[in-house]
This record gives C-alpha cells, structure tokens and sequence, in this order.
C-alpha cells in the first residue's frame, strides 16, 4: 500500500503539471504520513539528497560549460569541424555532428550543445539551401553525443544516484567509444540523406587553414584532456577537476580569447545557478523519494518481479531498455536517472551487468528520450532554434532517430564497447 | 493594480538577487575546491574546511536556484497535459500546482527552520559554520519558494519552456 501511495502520488502529481522535484517530495511526504514517520525526516532527507561530495561536479561543470558557451570556445571549434569535415557532402550536417562531439567535451549538456551549435549551424545550413528540417534533425540527434562524451554530468549523476561507489573516470572512460560510434554512425546518416537530396559540398579550405583553426581551438580541446587525464592519473578528484575547468575556462575565455566581459560573466553565472537549481532540487527531492524506496525494498521488489518473468540476461536487458525507453519520453533526463538508477541497476547487477556498462545505457537511452515527445527537452529547443514545428521535425527525424536506436542496441549488447577502454586506462 | 505591479517588481527584484546569490555560491565553490588543490600540491597542506564549505555552498546555489526558478516555473515538469486541457481546466491544474508548490515551499521554510535551530549549537568538523547550517538556504528558499508560488496563483505568469 506504502508503494502505491509514493508512485500513486508521484504519478498523480506528475501529470497535473506539478514539477518533478515538487511532486517527489509531495509523494514522499504522504507515504511518511502512511507509515506514520516523522514528517520533518523529508526535509532531512531533502537536505541529504544534495550533501553527497561527488555532486559538487554537477553544478561546477554546468558553470564551466555555459563560460567556455558565452566565452568564443564554441565558436573556435564549430569552425575547426567546419574545416576538418565541412567539405564532406552533407558538409555543414557533418560539421555539427563533429561539433557535437567536440563541444560536448566541454559542456557535457545536450541542451547547451543544440543551443550552442544549432544556434550557429541552422542557420548556416537553411541559408547554404540544406532544408531546414535536415539542419534541426541533425543537429539535435548530434547533441546526443553530449551526453557521453567526458565531462557529462550525466554520468556524474549517475554515479552519485547509485550510491556514489561507481567509478567516475570508469564511467567518462566507457562513453567515449559508444559516442565516437555514434558520430560516425549520425555522419553516415547525414552523408546518405544529403546525396539523395542533392545538397552542395564546400571547398577543402586547405591543411593551413586547418591548422590555424586547430591552434585557434586548442585551449578548448585541452580542456578535455585537462579532465580526463587528471581525474584518470589520480592527480585531482571528480570535483577538483570541476573547479579547475571553471578556473581554466575563465582563464582562457578572458584572457586569451578577450570575450567574456563582466556584463556577460553576470549572466553565465546567473544562467548556471539556475539551471543547478533545478537540476539539484531534483536530485536532494529524489534522495528522499530514494531512501522510501529503499526503506520499502523496492529494488528488491523490481529484481524478483523482472527475474520471474526470465532469467535469460539479454532478454532482461531489453525489457529494461523498453521499460526505460517508455519512461523516458515522458521523464527529462536529470529527474529520471535519479529515479530509475535505484530500481534498475540493482535488477541489471542481478543478471551480471556491469554498472558502468549499464550507465552508458541508461544516459544514451535517456538521450533518445529527449528528442522523443511528448517531453524532450532537445527536440524543444532544437526545433526552436530551427524555427520548424515538432511535427515538421519529426516527419523526417526518423533516419537518425533510427541510427541512434541502433547504437543503442549495439552498444547495450556489445558490452565491450563501454569496458574495454575503462579496463585498458585502469 | 499599482500596488499588484510593485509587489511584482519586488518579488522579480527578490528573484534577481536569489539568483546572483546563487551564481555568487558557484563562484564560491570553485575557489573553493581550486584552493584545495593549489593548497595540497603547492602548500603540502590539504584544508579540512574546504568540503563542509563547499557542500554549504552547494545547498545555497541549490536552493536559491531552485527558488527563483519557481518564479520563472523552469523546473522540470511534465506539462503536456495542463496546455492541452481545455481553458477552464488548464486554469485549475496550473493553480493546483502552484498551491502544491507553495505548500512544498512552507513545509521546508518550517521544518527547516526547526532543524536549523535544533542543531545551531554544534559546530560542523573543520569550520565554525554549525553543523545545521545547510537547513538555512534550505528554509530562505522554501519562504522565496512559497511567496513566487503564491504569486504565480495571483498573477500568473507567461509560459516559459523548462530548462535543462
């Protein structure tokens, strides 16, 4: 009864229009009623759901990323992909995937990474004679790279909703192959849809060219390699490596490209606050909702129910991607790896998942999720952008939709994928 | 309809400054841990004080970041439903969701101030803030909370598409 009075709540709640973090913690609230707990513990709970260290990366590397966004790094590497692959037929399609994969290595946000490049690129594309649904599908599908590439707050996520004792170097490791896979798969698709439509290809612009814009580019590109060799050789923690990218992207942005002034610092720093506020009051709400269902066995629950049904691992695993595919076109990303990491990944253990294989599902699946509607959050601000309706968009989507699908599948049973980088920097 | 407009522009004043506020607890935060670093590879000496500060830090850019995103009702939502529901209905579920908003809001302004003041008298290992410190963000922002929800159900708002 206790169980459905969280969930029945939850989902009640949810669908009248109350925010996410405001409906867990209601829930919360009503369960502690039921079983006669100290109402007070929520707020106690709430208040712990955001006191966990490894979450001090989440918000520093949302300020990093909105720095190097409104401080000219964006801009320096859309045009190095312009020169590397802008020649290639599809040519600016090209350049936004290889963006994508570039930029997300500085952001780690989906969001930032369509708002970024599809504010650059779109227009670019509709004004070279690309049509404008390509542009938008293109660039929203690329945004997914975002999410794996390191320094994805996304896998910081979910290592701190499972519990914190998931690697994170392990976990920025294992994306990195799965969002290479899925550049050079969402580069095909973009290559085959632009020759059948006929679209222009651009002049080489020279090795020089490209070389100036590579140098242009550096101190971004640096970055990631800042991170990820840092927090690999042990030299800082997760968080440390957060509050140096910030001071590095300040740095760079300020006094190298001269961008950022006050007046635009301002802003970055308000921009960020905001967006931690949100991402955050979901996760410290949901450490509430967490530890009920923890205290009501409900992991427990969800292996029993899924094991009874099979024991055949692959089977399991595609149920759970199903399961996970439906809630997430009706779920953003943040609220419900929070949600769903405690239920599913005690159920993907059970059946011999690793958990940094099953992360890299989980946030390329909840990727999906977000150019998925009713609820995706990229597909919004992508078609926005765009300046062309959802279903415009989602007429023609369906090549990439279809290819981002299909790197979902592989790399959900090729587990090699994800673990072999991990094993091999370990 | 003066006095509503001045309400208005004081509660949109109030949200600026929980936001810098905010923005101010992230820069905090990176200097924070920056200065953990410098001091542990160049002072060879690694400060106990800079994680409860940091973690202090986190609840305030939290929590007033979540306050003044209630005024702007940014936070994530599925509100597929309330926009397509007809005029009369869509009315009652967007001030349903502001009254549990507000009520969200009241429950961690009250109860927060009390585990504030329940545990004011024990500092926290490493620094002089008390070890309840993290329930005061916590219960300013329930009150902003509480207020923006209250005025989105008086005013409302225009639509803003959520964040992320």
């Amino acid at each position: 009864m206790a169980v459905a009075i969280l969930f029945g709540v939850f989902i009640l709640l949810l669908i009248s229009g109350v925010p996410v973090a405001f409906s867990l913690v209601c829930a919360s609230l009503a369960t502690f009623l039921y079983l006669g707990l100290p109402p007070i513990v929520v707020v106690q709970q709430v208040a712990s759901g955001a006191g966990a260290s490894s979450l001090l990366a989440i918000p520093l590397f949302i300020f990093a990323g909105e720095i190097m966004l409104r401080g000219g790094i964006s801009e320096r590497l859309i045009s190095l992909a312009a020169a590397l692959v802008g020649h290639v037929r599809g040519g600016l399609g090209q350049v936004s995937v290889l963006s994508s994969l570039f930029f997300g290595g500085v952001s780690g946000s989906a969001i930032a990474d369509v708002s970024a490049i599809g504010g650059a690129m779109i227009p670019q594309m509709v004004a070279r004679g690309f049509d404008r649904d390509f542009a938008v599908n293109v660039t929203m599908t690329a945004a997914l790279v975002a999410l794996l590439v390191p320094p994805s707050h996304n896998l910081i996520l979910y290592s701190a909703s499972a519990g914190g004792g998931i690697s994170i170097a392990d976990l920025f490791a294992a994306g990195i192959i799965p969002a290479l896979l899925l550049t050079v798969t969402l580069m095909l698709v973009g290559w085959l849809i632009a020759t059948k439509r006929g679209y222009a290809v651009e002049a080489f612009p020279g090795f020089r060219v490209v070389g100036r814009r590579f140098v242009s580019a550096l101190p971004g590109l640096l970055l990631v390699a800042l991170i990820f060799i840092g927090i690999r050789a042990g030299i800082f923690t997760a968080v440390e490596s957060a509050s140096i990218a910030v001071c590095y992207a300040l740095l760079v942005t300020r006094l190298i490209y001269r961008q950022l002034h006050w007046r635009d610092f301002v802003e970055t720093m308000a921009h960020a606050a905001r967006t931690t506020g949100m991402i955050l009051f979901v996760i410290a709400s949901a450490g509430c909702f967490g530890w009920l269902l923890a205290y009501l066995q409900v992991p427990a629950a969800a292996v029993d129910a899924l094991t009874s049904i099979t024991h055949d691992k692959n089977l399991l695993l595609l149920m759970m991607v199903f399961t996970l595919l439906v809630i997430g076109t009706f779920m953003d990303l943040a609220p419900m790896i929070i949600i769903c990491t405690p239920i599913f990944l005690p159920v993907a253990k059970a059946i011999g998942v690793d958990p940094v294989h099953f992360g890299v599902i989980l946030i390329l699946k909840g990727g999906i999720g977000l150019i998925t509607p009713p609820l995706g959050s990229v597909l919004f601000v992508g078609t926005a952008i765009g300046k062309i309706s959802i279903t415009e968009s989602l007429r023609t989507i369906w090549p990439f939709y279809f290819a981002a699908f299909t790197v979902l599948m592989i790399v959900t049973f090729v587990p090699a994928l994800s673990l072999w980088l991990p094993s091999l920097l370990r | 309809m003066t006095e509503t407009t001045a309400d208005t522009r004081l509660l949109a004043h109030t949200a600026r400054v929980a936001t810098l506020v905010a923005g101010a607890a992230l820069v905090g935060m990176a200097a924070t841990e920056a200065w953990q670093v410098f001091a542990r590879y160049v002072l060879n000496d690694s400060p106990g004080w800079t994680e409860p500060v940091a973690l202090f830090l986190l609840a305030t850019a939290m929590s007033l970041g979540a306050a003044a995103s209630v005024r702007s009702w940014s936070h994530f939502g599925f509100f597929i439903l309330a926009h397509n529901a007809p005029p009369a209905l869509r009315r009652i579920m967007e001030a349903f969701a502001c009254i549990v908003v507000a009520a969200v809001g009241a429950a961690l302004a009250i109860w927060g101030s009390q585990l504030l003041f329940d545990g004011i008298d024990i500092p926290a290992a490493g620094t002089l803030l008390p070890e309840s410190a993290r329930f005061l963000p916590i219960a300013i922002a329930g009150a902003l909370m509480c207020v923006f929800a209250i005025e989105r159900l008086v005013v409302p708002a225009p639509k803003q598409p959520a964040e992320s």
